[in-house]
């Protein structure tokens, strides 16, 4: 028996409005003036899947079965589904593994390639730890979402990712039965190495792709397990074309009030990790016991999963997840920005951008692994300092004790501002570059950069949380490095 | 036990070059400048040179590494030349060079020389730089006006000064400064400016305006040193000798524990090793740690005239290696 013990989302802080999109595109296309209801997700220029993924994950195994090194232990797998991964050979999932100090001896993968990755992951998952050779499993779904400016998906994607924690057990929703549909329906794609998507025709999507497709899938899993349609509590299936979800609910018997939320209208659609997003967002909710959960995705062919709440699934685990994240966010009508986070407009960056193609040397990015990726500092187990980074002689001028740290992790702890500056000098993607020194609740200090924060935001004494953002990215040779920034604490966060 | 240097180093003579967006001029005629001006006060020619030190920050936007381009821009007699770096401690370090090697018996005559050329980056301001291949991938963006911002937000908090009272001091700085620059032919900013202009200037780093940064200047400065006999024997008059010589260099303690506040630096104290021994003032005036004295001077690098400087140097010796300190 194998289910879903914990779950967690990410959401980027910034929501574009929809009526910044239309209003940008009217000009050109009549059509967009009905199109600007609600809002979407935007990664901030520091984001992508990758970090996203980290920041899922974290929340994911922040308060649920997973708290702490007992479990990370026994966590022997961790999945990462998206197709839109920064490296297309370096292993994507090995990066957020060190980013959480799960690497060593743990299977990683990088699921990719249809919008249903995410769902496969989970699949493939539960199969894993239905068996021999895995007993708890972290799957994790994340997308940031490429489109050309003015194309439907720059209205309808979102961006964000979500994790779930997958175990033997019955957890709080237990696996009941999988299948997977696999057809070659090329209702859009993209080119190794292209930038966008190129889609077909929205009508032959639905009505040859997604109504004849998923509803196999659906009556497949629900004949596998035994279950009526009528009988299903909920349904996930994200679709960005409108009414299609209705239109598989109908076709196979579920009941409309089964359809989950896909969160149009506050997110977007998340690509591969919708499917995990929306599920994680139903569990946040707090689920009826033995409710019969669906959750279906389409790509290529489509996956359908059954699950059953169990009692545990009745009462929310109290992690940030899609809702807390939705209530975090800032509505911007700042289009523009959007281009220019999303390299959809040739910006003049000025000479000081221009520093950024320097080579990374990768053997200096191994060797630090753990301070650049989990970071992880040191703690003098002779004056008890915390410090970062470790080095070998004690940062304590009462102490200076020579090779006496050992490994701490800075990532999960609480701080706040000790000096700032806002740099409007220095080039930064999202000016002016907020930095200073933090100081960390337990112990130690550094200098770092600030993210998600708004001009005037910042004082002394503003309570921070670290979290993995890219640091810089060397364009030349398509390379990413990738470090902790502060972040203010908002609302429930904090 | 170090019995100091006090009185065994005069200066033979000084130079300087004139400061500012010198477009005409590359590093090598700022030098010949400076030196041509220093050989002139000193009264010697360069055959009598034993050792040279010359320092430089910005190394690769301007001269390149090593101690060539000196000896190269100036036709050296062949003799030692040493570069040094330290930051906005650079001409310190290159005049320290020097005066300890007459100190210790093993120079008659030495040189010491800083040069900066900023202006041929292509934009204002100074340049940036990576810090080594670890610090690259994780030390925090910055710029030489937002580091030392960074000063009074904690200043501010720790002593309860409102943004307000601070930039009104700080202004205070910058008209004091140009004030001085006006009257200086050899400085670059020359025009005096009021406490208005200085307080609704640009924003550069939050509270630092533009007024409250350095001015980004070419220029280059040298000393010629030597023994208080030789000074005599040369037929110097008045002799003008070292008392004392400090630097003290943070060992990154503030940076990495909690026991500081982020308002100050104690590295102005003149703690560091080997001192020379002088009234506590005239140490804290040369202990130069290039950050230190730019936060607490904020503003005062646009002119030469410096009222902390020790009265024992008649003439700019403040960042030789690094003109936009003076």
């Amino acid at each position: 028996m194998a289910g879903i013990s914990a779950y967690g989302a990410y959401v980027p802080r910034l929501r574009l409005a929809r009526s910044a999109i239309a209003a940008a595109h009217q000009w050109s296309d009549p059509s967009f003036k009905g199109k600007g209801k609600g809002e979407r997700a935007i990664a901030n220029w520091d984001e992508d899947a990758i970090t996203m993924a980290v920041e899922a994950a974290r929340d994911c195994l922040a308060h649920g079965a997973a708290p702490g090194p007992e479990a990370s232990a026994s966590l022997d797998a961790l999945y990462l589904a998206s197709t839109t991964l920064p490296f297309a050979d370096r292993q994507n999932a090995g990066i957020v593994a060190t980013a959480l100090s799960l690497d060593g001896q743990r299977r990683t993968l990088d699921i990719t390639g249809s919008q249903r990755a995410g769902t496969t992951a989970l699949l493939e998952a539960l199969q894993a730890v239905s068996g021999p050779y895995s007993s708890q499993a972290l799957v994790v779904g994340t997308d940031k979402r490429q489109s050309k400016a003015a194309s439907a998906g720059e209205l309808a994607y979102g961006d964000g990712a979500a994790a779930l924690l997958v175990e033997e057990g019955e957890g709080l929703l237990t696996f009941l039965a999988g299948v997977t549909e696999t057809a070659d329906f090329v209702d859009h794609f993209r080119g190794a190495g292209e930038a966008f998507d190129y889609t077909w025709e929205e009508r032959w999507i639905r009505d040859e792709g997604i109504s004849q497709i998923v509803p196999e899938a659906v009556n497949a899993v629900l004949a596998k397990a035994g279950v009526e349609a009528s009988a299903i509590d909920h349904f996930i299936f994200p679709s960005t074309i409108g009414r299609a979800a209705d239109g598989v609910a109908k076709s196979v018997g579920i009941k409309a009030e089964a359809l989950a939320d896909n969160l149009s209208a506050t997110l977007g659609e998340c690509g591969t990790a919708h499917a995990l997003v929306m599920l994680s967002h139903l569990l946040e909710g707090g689920l009826k016991p033995g409710a019969l959960v669906l959750v279906a995705a389409f790509g290529q062919g489509c996956d359908a999963l059954l699950f059953r709440a169990t009692e545990a699934a009745a009462a929310p685990q109290g992690k940030l997840g899609v809702r807390g994240h939705l209530a975090l966010g800032k509505t911007s009508d700042n289009y523009m920005q959007y281009l220019a986070f999303n390299d959809l407009v040739t910006l003049e960056k000025g000479m000081r951008a221009e520093r950024d193609d320097y080579k990374t040397a990768l053997s200096v990015t191994y060797r630090k692994r753990d301070m650049l990726l989990a970071l992880e500092g040191g703690k003098c187990t002779q004056c008890g300092t915390l410090q970062f980074p470790r080095t070998d002689i004690c940062v304590n001028p009462q102490c200076g004790a020579h090779h006496t740290q050992e490994p701490h992790s800075f990532r999960d702890s609480k701080a706040s501002v000790l000096t700032w500056s806002a740099d409007y000098l220095t080039y930064i993607p999202n000016p002016p570059s907020h930095y200073g020194m933090i100081t960390f609740e337990d112990g130690g200090r550094f200098m770092t950069d600030f993210t998600d924060v708004d001009v005037g935001e910042l004082d002394v004494g503003t309570p921070v949380k670290m979290m993995f953002r890219i640091k810089s990215s060397d364009r030349l040779r398509g390379f990413v490095r990738y470090f902790w920034k502060a972040v203010p604490q908002r609302g429930q966060d904090a | 036990m170090a019995r100091g240097i006090k009185d065994k180093v005069a200066i033979l003579g000084m130079g300087c070059s004139r400061f500012g967006e010198r477009w005409e001029s590359g590093a090598e005629e700022l030098m010949v400048e400076a030196y041509e001006e220093a050989l002139l006060d000193a009264g010697i020619d360069g055959s009598q040179l034993d050792a040279a030190w010359f320092s430089t920050h910005y190394e690769e936007i301007n001269v390149g590494k090593g101690g060539l381009p000196l000896a190269t821009a100036l036709r050296l007699p062949n003799i030692a030349v040493t570069r040094v770096e330290n930051f906005c401690a650079s001409g310190s370090e290159a005049f320290r060079g020097a005066v300890y090697a007459v100190a210790s018996g093993a120079c008659d005559i030495a040189l010491a020389l800083g040069v900066e050329k900023l202006k041929d980056t292509g934009y204002g301001g100074l340049p940036g730089s990576l810090g080594g291949t670890l610090n690259a991938q994780w030390a925090a963006t910055g710029s030489a006006p937002g580091n030392f911002a960074q000063l009074a937000s904690a200043y501010r908090a720790k002593h309860g000064v409102s943004r307000e009272d601070l930039k009104r001091a700080l202004a205070h700085i910058s008209v004091k400064s140009h004030a001085n620059g006006a009257k200086n032919e050899k400085a670059h900013l020359r025009k005096p400016i009021t406490e208005e202009q200085a307080l609704n200037a640009p924003m550069i780093a939050e509270p630092l305006g533009l007024f409250d940064c350095c001015g980004v200047s070419d220029g280059a400065a040298a000393c010629i040193v030597t023994t208080p006999e030789i000074a005599k024997q040369l037929g110097k008059e008045r002799i003008v000798t070292v008392k004392a010589l400090q630097l003290s260099l943070s060992n990154g303690s503030e940076a990495g524990h909690n026991s500081w506040d982020g308002s100050y630096f104690h590295t102005t104290l003149g703690h560091g090793a080997g001192h020379h021994g002088g009234p506590p003032a005239l140490r804290r005036g040369w202990s130069h740690h290039g950050r230190a004295r730019r936060v607490l001077r904020c503003g005062g690098h646009y002119s030469l005239p410096n009222r902390r400087r020790p009265q024992v140097l008649r003439s700019p010796h403040w960042g030789l290696g690094d003109p936009h300190a003076l």
